[in-house]
């Protein structure tokens, strides 16, 4: 303890805390009485004068560093890529688990508001919002960076599946958890894909393409194919891509939108 | 939030955090992760961040939270700072910077709730006053005054406790 208290006599009665210092020279107590009291503060101690001329010479040091904000972007990107490996442990839909069940077995397309193209795959994304509700996604809706979405692939032949983003910068994701390769799955049933994925903070329009293929695909092999064919190109395609493999697909877009 | 929105907050609050981490951690390099954790989790909760009335307070928290997780979990981390200890005496002399402050957490955080150390950080280690830290943690003075107390009569038994069995 006896240094912790040394570290407390180091501020004679009255002195700012680094706090204080801290809230004066980042300007977030500009304006206020307090800054008054302060500033009154600093025009007669030199402690502490010498203590905030100490802080803002490092602050200058810092920001001369290299890195630094592009780097978080990076790492928050990175993680938004892990993401779509989810483990199947991860309950985060844990208070709509109900309306889950509920949803989860084979039904009208049409009613449950499934995507099919060329009626061989059916995708339903379900979103669940920072405040907690759950809902479909439908073609053309709103999220927001932090919602989760969830996905429900109806494959109407055996095979393998997965879900493609491709987002307005031409970043291609692939989710199809349980290893290297796209999930396997039963005709006709409807298959919810275990964990989620968190949206990142990039905004704009983004794609969902659900993936249904008669035989096993590597998921690297897949995301490989849907980015060359996205390459180059000015605005997010909305024609099937074809991966090959006699894969097929259903699609939805959404738009990303900023947090109100 | 856009890339122009994250560089303004990092320029503006990432030196403030990257001092305090360093202080807490008593590493620079530890430091410069810190700070690269602090913004991610405030990016993703930048709605609640951008509502804060003092971000400021809400940096303080997450920082003190993250550096003493990495105290309490990573071993190596102590181990480190106890070898620098030993091979650089005056360190603090030199660089004006106290490695003893990390390791003396450490030890506390093995023997105490994470709760009172986080009061005794910003009491001893930060030097905040008792509305300060009532400001920064969301309670009343009166509970930042109770806290400490339970923490210096924890950590009188500790050292009591310590006399009898080294005796």
């Amino acid at each position: 303890m006896n240094g912790l208290e040394a570290g407390r006599r180091r501020l004679a009665n009255g002195c700012l805390s680094d706090l204080a210092l801290d809230q004066l020279w980042t300007g977030e107590s500009a304006g206020t009485p307090l800054e008054q009291s302060r500033r009154a503060h600093l025009s007669t101690c030199a402690n502490c004068t010498r203590r905030l001329q100490e802080i803002e010479a490092s602050a200058a040091v810092f920001r001369a560093r290299p890195g630094g904000a592009s780097l978080v972007g990076e790492r928050l990107r990175a993680r938004s890529r892990r993401r779509w490996a989810w483990s199947a442990g991860t309950a985060l839909f844990a208070g709509a688990a109900a309306a889950l069940l509920l949803l989860v077995r084979p039904a009208d397309p049409l009613e449950t508001g499934v995507r099919l193209k060329g009626a061989a795959v059916g995708l339903t994304a379900y979103v669940k919002r920072r405040s907690g509700t759950v809902e479909v996604l439908p073609e053309g809706g709103v999220a927001q960076p932090g919602d989760v979405l969830r996905f429900v692939v109806t494959p109407r032949h055996d095979g393998f599946v997965g879900v493609v983003s491709i987002d307005g910068a031409g970043e291609v994701n692939v989710y199809a958890p349980q290893g290297a390769e796209l999930v396997s799955v039963r005709a006709g049933q409807a298959f919810s894909l275990p964990g989620g994925i968190e949206l990142d903070p990039a905004l704009g329009r983004e794609r969902l393409i659900a993936f249904a293929c008669p035989k096993p695909l590597p998921k690297a092999t897949l995301q490989e194919r849907v980015a060359t064919l996205v390459r180059g190109r000015q605005a997010l395609p909305d024609q099937p891509l074809d991966v090959g493999n006699d894969c097929v697909q259903s699609s939805l877009w959404f738009e990303k939108v900023q947090s109100r | 939030m856009g890339m122009h929105e994250v560089d303004e907050l990092y320029r503006r609050f990432g030196p403030l955090v990257f001092r305090r981490a360093r202080t807490l951690l008593g590493d620079e390099q530890a430091a410069s992760d810190a700070v690269q954790e602090v913004f991610m989790r405030t990016l993703r909760s930048h709605d609640g961040f951008r509502h804060e009335a003092s971000p400021i307070t809400w940096l303080y928290r997450i920082t003190t939270n993250y550096c003493l997780n990495i105290l309490r979990n990573n071993s190596r981390h102590r181990l480190r700072l106890a070898e620098r200890m030993a091979s650089q005496p005056d360190e603090q002399a030199a660089t004006g910077f106290d490695p003893e402050v990390p390791l003396l957490l450490a030890e506390i955080l093995e023997r105490l709730p994470v709760e009172l150390c986080e009061i005794a950080t910003y009491y001893y280690v930060d030097c905040l006053s008792h509305d300060e830290i009532a400001d920064v943690i969301g309670t009343s003075r009166r509970t930042v005054g109770n806290r400490l107390r339970e923490f210096h009569e924890q950590t009188e038994a500790l050292f009591r406790l310590d006399k009898e069995v080294l005796a």
